[in-house]
């Protein structure tokens, strides 16, 4: 401990002032591994691109809502991951925008209190990257079985648009799977397979918007939500599952 | 952390009385100190807190009336525990037998004493609503207070099923007292109760009333629960016990409750409306007039993701 110490203080007083700015905030010890496993040991930059908005403590945690919104300039993103440090499965979402994005909601799992990072990877290969911390106040919401939902279909996807603020377009939308991550039995002790979404692609009338690699440390039946800085006027959802199920969602064309 | 580490501590401690010739871990206590709010109508005052392995749960307000002949005991609380101490208490005042008691409502700060009070040999009134509720989530809640507050409190504490269901008013005659158990539900829950004694015209509101905390609305409805706290201040009571807070001598005090209780509402369906995440709308700032409110911060954040959870399958009317 005192030796760890030692080295952490040494390597502080080495640092240039711009390093400095890369300490985690967190100071979580897993950072590196983080780093390394989610970022390919890419360049970090701790700064306010991101505001990445979470519940500060819940309950219980099968389902935590969690807003990134890119701020400023971000919005030249090549790629965006959520990343819930403490939890058997720690990507969450590896999504690659082709157009400009301006905000990313989601539902999580969260099986205990948690660092929770939002990263983006701008041109210059930089991964500005957000951090918050979330305490579950009951452990599991990876490990235990979902709570019995709606009965709806597997699959089947809602989606509404919104008009946001300053001309923006917000696209939510709901899909119907359990998600399961495979570390959760039944009450009699047979395991629940591992059973998710594990893509998703989002296109509308002006083309692709972007494509989604999803985990099952989403919630089942995930809300996501996409903000774009102009009005869609129609909106196209394909989703593959894990057994490699299709699903798919297309909005009415407009009548004007 | 500081919480695993308590229920660490707790464990060991456990561990501990059983070795041979180790003292025994002493079971806590709640210091239970009845106040007499009017003759012979007396409180248990909750703290104003969390659930906390400090306060064992004990942040709901209990009570009880004296007749000429028998008890009423009012929400035997957090545990089995509680219970047994709150019926130590009575003894503690009066001779006379506890007849039965009321539990106003199915959620834990109020209900888990059940069990022990049915075995203690008294039986235990409760709306079907509630009792429903309380068979169907109990198990679950009861991890949650254990978790919360560490088994040294809950020990022995299982989830019992009321004796005696009320769907109508009905009184209880104490020998010379005439006390009325009234539903008042689907507002704080399905299933709330409240008691009122004629004698002192004392009311006992349950959760229906929360003064000076933040009031917790996950099987509420809001609109319902408005009209009743509006019928609760037309009521003819000298002095109410709500489920939560100080004792209430004035309707007044029953506004900054509908205050929030209508700002709650109205700011999780405009937020849910425009589209937002509840991640979103937790970001924006309580207004400055219920900042003031115990557990306004975790109780405003709860309520708001449950709301937002019921909008999933009942979407709110737009305004
Ligand atoms: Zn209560």
């Amino acid at each position: 401990m005192l030796a760890r110490l030692a080295i952490g203080l040494s390597a502080l007083l080495w640092m240039t002032a711009a390093q400095a700015q890369q300490a985690d905030p967190m100071k979580s010890e897993m950072w590196e591994t983080i780093r390394a496993e989610h970022l390919g040991g890419g360049t970090i930059a701790f700064d306010d691109s991101i505001r990445l908005m979470m519940p500060e403590r819940v309950e219980t945690a099968f389902s935590v809502p969690m807003v990134a919104k890119f701020v400023g300039d971000l919005h030249d993103v090549e790629e965006f991951v959520v990343i819930a440090e403490n939890n058997p499965i720690q990507g969450v979402i590896r999504m690659t925008p082709y157009r400009p994005i301006e905000s990313v909601g989601l539902d999580m799992r969260l099986e205990q209190s948690t660092p929770v990072r939002a990263a983006a990877r701008t041109p210059d290969g930089v991964w500005h990257v957000a951090s918050t911390f979330v305490t579950v106040m009951t452990q599991g919401g990876c490990s235990t079985p979902n709570p019995e939902g709606g009965a709806s279909e597997l699959g089947a996807i809602a989606a509404k648009t919104f008009d946001r603020v300053g001309g923006a377009s917000r696209l939510k939308f709901k899909i119907n799977h359990p998600m399961d991550t495979g570390f959760a039995t039944q009450d009699d002790g047979t395991p629940i397979p591992a059973y998710y979404i594990e893509s998703m692609t989002i296109t509308d009338d002006h083309g692709p918007v972007a494509d989604l690699h999803t985990s099952a440390a989403m919630a089942s039946d995930p809300t996501i939500i996409l903000d774009l800085p102009e009005r869609q006027q129609s909106v196209k959802i394909d989703a593959r599952d894990s057994k490699g199920l299709l699903f798919e969602f297309t909005s009415n064309p407009p009548t004007m | 952390m500081a919480r695993r580490h308590l229920a660490g501590v707790f464990l060991l401690s456990l561990a501990v009385g059983f070795l041979p010739g180790a003292v025994r871990a002493e079971a806590p206590d709640y210091h239970l100190a009845p106040e007499a709010v009017a003759d012979g109508v007396y409180v248990l005052w909750g703290a104003q807190d969390a659930l906390t392995p400090e306060n064992g749960g004990a942040i709901a307000n209990s009570g009880f009336i004296v007749g000429d002949e028998a008890v009423l005991a009012i929400d035997p609380g957090p545990t089995a525990l509680f219970a047994q101490q709150l019926l130590d208490t009575i003894r503690g005042v009066t001779e006379l037998p506890v007849k039965e008691a009321v539990v106003t409502h199915h959620h834990p700060d109020h209900a888990f004493g059940i069990e022990a009070t049915v075995e203690a040999g008294i039986p235990v009134l409760m709306h079907p609503a509630a009792a429903k509720l309380l068979a169907r989530e109990g198990e679950t809640l009861l991890g949650f207070m254990t978790e919360l507050v560490g088994e040294a409190w809950t020990a022995g504490t299982r989830i019992g099923a009321p004796t005696l269901a009320v769907e109508t008013p009905q009184t209880i005659d104490l020998g010379g007292r005439a006390i009325t158990v009234t539903p008042m539900t689907g507002g704080h829950t399905p299933g709330d109760l409240i008691v009122f004694d004629e004698k002192t015209r004392t009311l006992f509101a349950g959760d229906l009333v929360f003064i000076g905390r933040a009031a917790t609305v996950p099987h509420a409805d809001i609109p319902t629960w408005r009209a009743h706290v509006a019928a609760l201040k037309a009521m003819n009571w000298r002095e109410l016990v709500p489920g939560h807070g100080p004792l209430v001598n004035d309707p007044a005090m029953l506004d900054t409750l509908d205050a929030y209780l209508a700002y709650l509402d109205d700011f999780a369906r405009t937020a849910w409306n425009r589209g937002d995440s509840p991640a979103e709308a937790l970001m924006e700032p309580l207004p400055e007039r219920f900042r003031g409110l115990a557990q306004v911060d975790v109780e405003f954040q709860r309520s708001l993701l449950s709301l937002f959870e019921r909008f999933e399958t009942h979407p709110p009317e737009p305004r």
